[in-house]
């Protein structure tokens, strides 16, 4: 699958989104970039590493990196969650392609996010989509990669 | 009661021989002493003194005069027809007469011509006579004494029963009254029985309920018990509820995620996975309806298991105060069953009261009734012992007349009344002729009548009459407002007859003309009849007192009754004060 064309969508086409929630705020993944959702991986945090960074965790027998998804788009902390995860997201780089973890605090469902209700946005955030009357705020799982 | 005293009590009777007894003439001295002897004789026998020894003596003297008399007849015989026999025998005749007056010292006085063997026995005789009448005061005055010791001991007697008599009626009310305190108390014993009879019914009622009572707490305290392990065994069943519902939340969870994966592998599918996109939309709705029910579940257990909790806690603070009740009810079932016993030794004690107090009301009542025989015995006692006044009256009167009896005897004693009036006749003599009639100022006569009522304090009056018997000179002891003493029914002096005024005059002499006739007078009459002193008998004077009344006739040289003395004797004032002494 293409990874760009997943994560870009095509005018007025609705594309499949996973949407996570973290906190009070929803965000939305595209399908094509969620390689596994999984229950919270045991993270390891990193000594000297950035606040986003939680640590590193172990998937399928390789160290994944993962993310706190709330730190990262400054979510305000909640409760804790009773059924936290771990997705699992391709990550695009100049070397190929790699996999990095986002801890949420639920994962919710799988939704096509139309077009038209896209909003510009900058930095890791493809942009902000409506959702009834709930804003989501889409990922760019390729800049998180750059970031991080 | 005041009874006669001799001044010279318990002279012993001189005993003295006399012969053997002969055919006696009947004279009156020996006459009257021999009645008085066998009527004192027959009183110590009533009062149980035993024989005085003095009557003997009268049976004796009575033989002596006999033999006198035989010795004066024969002596007659002997000298008659000589001429100094008419001389003798006048001589004894006048001695005789002497003695048969009772004047024994005119009886023994020396006579010409009387021969010495008569002269020796009218002297024996008089002697005698003399003897028996002291020795018969001397008796009179032993039994006055015995009498007043009796009736001392009678009054005392009397006093004493009439206290007893008072004393048996106090302790017979007071006896009535204990029984009627043993009644009240028996009646309360009763009720106090009663009451504690139905207190101890009662209790043992209230110790059944209160043993049902703390049979019921214990048997709600084990049922409480037993719910509070059922309610603990169902909160472990619920933790165990609990666990199935994580795992039941676990599972939709790890659903959910498959699901999600399974949707994002049929997006990767593309159109392919279409369908198996659609399979896992399902599953993750399942998924998601689990957790909902779930969390519906947690919610109704999560109430569930604050119910039990609060179960839990009403649970133990019930049984709490269940231990609590039940120790209280134990307490009091042992308080009732105290309360119990109490009660019936109550009854017990109050049942063993009344039969003592019935036992005593009916002592009470035995006692009663005993005292009240008593009560009578000792008020017949009483009055029997006041029936002893008159026996005491008779009895002084008695004593009286023996002893006046007695003093009828002239004897050269100071003992001797009629010997002393007739000192006082010779002293008045002594005086002269006594005033005449109407004669005015202070006379001798009048000084004698003073002297001789401060010599005597045991005369209330004197008066002194003359030969008709008219009243010359009076004299009283008695204050002049005082009435006179006497009424003239027992021979009375100068005072007015029954009926008549008292008036007495006084110190001075003055009388009024209406009293100074005592010719009437039954001692005036007397001496007249007599020409010697006599002493009247008693009576009672109009102030209740007892009197009698001695009279001494004075003579002119030729023998004629020139006056009469007359002097009243107080008989209380007179052996009150010893006027034989």
């Amino acid at each position: 699958m293409d990874a760009t064309k997943a994560n870009e969508p095509s005018s007025g086409q609705p594309a499949g989104h996973l949407l996570v929630r973290v906190g009070e705020q929803i965000c939305a993944l595209p399908v094509g970039a969620v390689r596994r959702v999984v229950r919270a991986l045991t993270v390891h945090p990193l000594p000297g590493a950035r606040a986003e960074l939680a640590g590193l965790a172990e998937f399928a027998g390789e160290p994944l990196p993962v993310l706190d998804l709330g730190r990262l788009i400054g979510a305000p902390i909640g409760p804790h969650p009773l059924f936290p995860v771990t997705v699992v997201v391709w990550s695009r780089t100049e070397e190929g392609r790699e996999a990095i973890g986002l801890a949420a605090d639920e994962a919710l469902e799988v939704v096509d996010l139309s077009a038209s209700s896209w909003l510009p946005a900058s930095g890791f955030l493809a942009g902000e989509a409506l959702l009834g009357e709930q804003v989501v705020r889409v990922l760019d799982p390729d800049r998180l990669g750059a970031g991080s | 009661m005041r009874m006669l005293r001799s001044a010279e009590p318990n002279r012993q009777p001189s005993e003295r021989p006399f012969g053997a007894p002969v055919a006696v003439p009947s004279w009156a001295p020996l006459a009257a002493a021999s009645a008085a002897g066998f009527a004192l004789l027959a009183l110590g026998l009533a009062l149980g003194r035993g024989v005085p020894a003095w009557p003997l003596a009268a049976f004796a003297l009575a033989a002596a005069s006999a033999l006198a008399l035989r010795g004066f007849r024969g002596g007659q015989r002997a000298g008659a027809g000589a001429e100094g026999a008419a001389a003798e025998t006048a001589a004894a005749a006048d001695a005789l007469r002497e003695l048969r007056a009772g004047d024994l010292v005119a009886a023994a006085a020396p006579r010409p011509g009387l021969a010495p063997r008569v002269r020796s026995g009218v002297a024996t005789a008089a002697e005698g006579l003399a003897s028996i009448a002291e020795q018969l005061r001397s008796a009179n005055g032993e039994m006055a004494n015995s009498a007043d010791g009796v009736v001392r001991m009678t009054t005392e007697l009397a006093s004493s029963s009439s206290e007893l008599s008072a004393s048996v009626a106090e302790i017979t009310a007071a006896m009535e009254e204990l029984a009627r305190t043993a009644t009240g108390i028996s009646e309360r014993a009763t009720a106090q029985a009663e009451l504690a009879a139905r207190v101890e019914q009662q209790s043992a009622g209230g110790e059944e309920a209160l043993i049902e009572a703390v049979g019921g707490v214990a048997e709600v305290e084990a049922r409480i018990a037993a719910i509070a392990e059922r309610t603990d065994a169902l909160g472990a069943r619920s933790k165990e509820v609990y666990r199935v519902l994580d795992l039941i939340a676990e599972i939709a969870q790890e659903t959910h995620v498959l699901s999600l994966n399974a949707a994002i592998e049929a997006a990767a599918a593309g159109p392919e996975g279409r369908r198996i996109a659609v399979v896992a939309e399902e599953v993750r709705r399942l998924a998601s309806r689990s957790r909902d029910s779930v969390a519906s579940v947690r919610a109704l257990l999560d109430e569930f298991s604050a119910s039990i909790r609060g179960t839990v806690v009403a649970t133990e603070e019930g049984a709490k105060e269940t231990r609590r009740v039940l120790g209280s009810a134990e307490q009091a079932a042992v308080a009732v069953a105290e309360l119990r016993a109490v009660g019936g030794e109550t009854s017990a004690r109050a049942v063993r009261i009344k039969s003592a107090t019935r036992e005593q009301d009916g002592a009470s009542d035995e006692v009663v009734a005993t005292l009240r025989d008593v009560g009578y015995v000792v008020e017949r006692t009483s009055a029997a012992l006041n029936g002893l006044d008159a026996t005491q009256a008779r009895l002084e009167r008695l004593v009286l007349g023996v002893e006046l009896l007695a003093q009828g005897l002239r004897r050269d004693s100071p003992n001797s009344l009629v010997h002393l009036a007739e000192g006082w006749g010779a002293r008045l003599a002594e005086i002269g002729p006594p005033p005449a009639r109407g004669a005015a100022g202070e006379s001798g006569h009048q000084r004698f009548l003073d002297e001789l009522l401060a010599e005597a304090p045991y005369l209330d009056d004197a008066y002194l009459a003359d030969a008709k018997g008219y009243a010359l000179v009076l004299g009283s002891r008695r204050r002049p407002a005082e009435p006179h003493a006497p009424d003239g029914s027992g021979g009375g002096a100068v005072g007015p007859g029954r009926g008549e005024r008292h008036g007495r005059g006084d110190r001075e002499g003055r009388v009024d003309s209406d009293d100074r006739d005592l010719s009437s007078r039954p001692w005036f009459r007397a001496v007249r009849a007599r020409g010697r002193t006599v002493l009247t008998a008693p009576y009672v004077s109009v102030n209740g007192r007892t009197c009698f009344t001695v009279a001494v006739p004075t003579f002119g040289p030729a023998g004629e009754l020139r006056s009469v003395l007359g002097v009243d004797v107080d008989v209380h004032n007179w052996t009150r004060i010893g006027a034989a002494g």
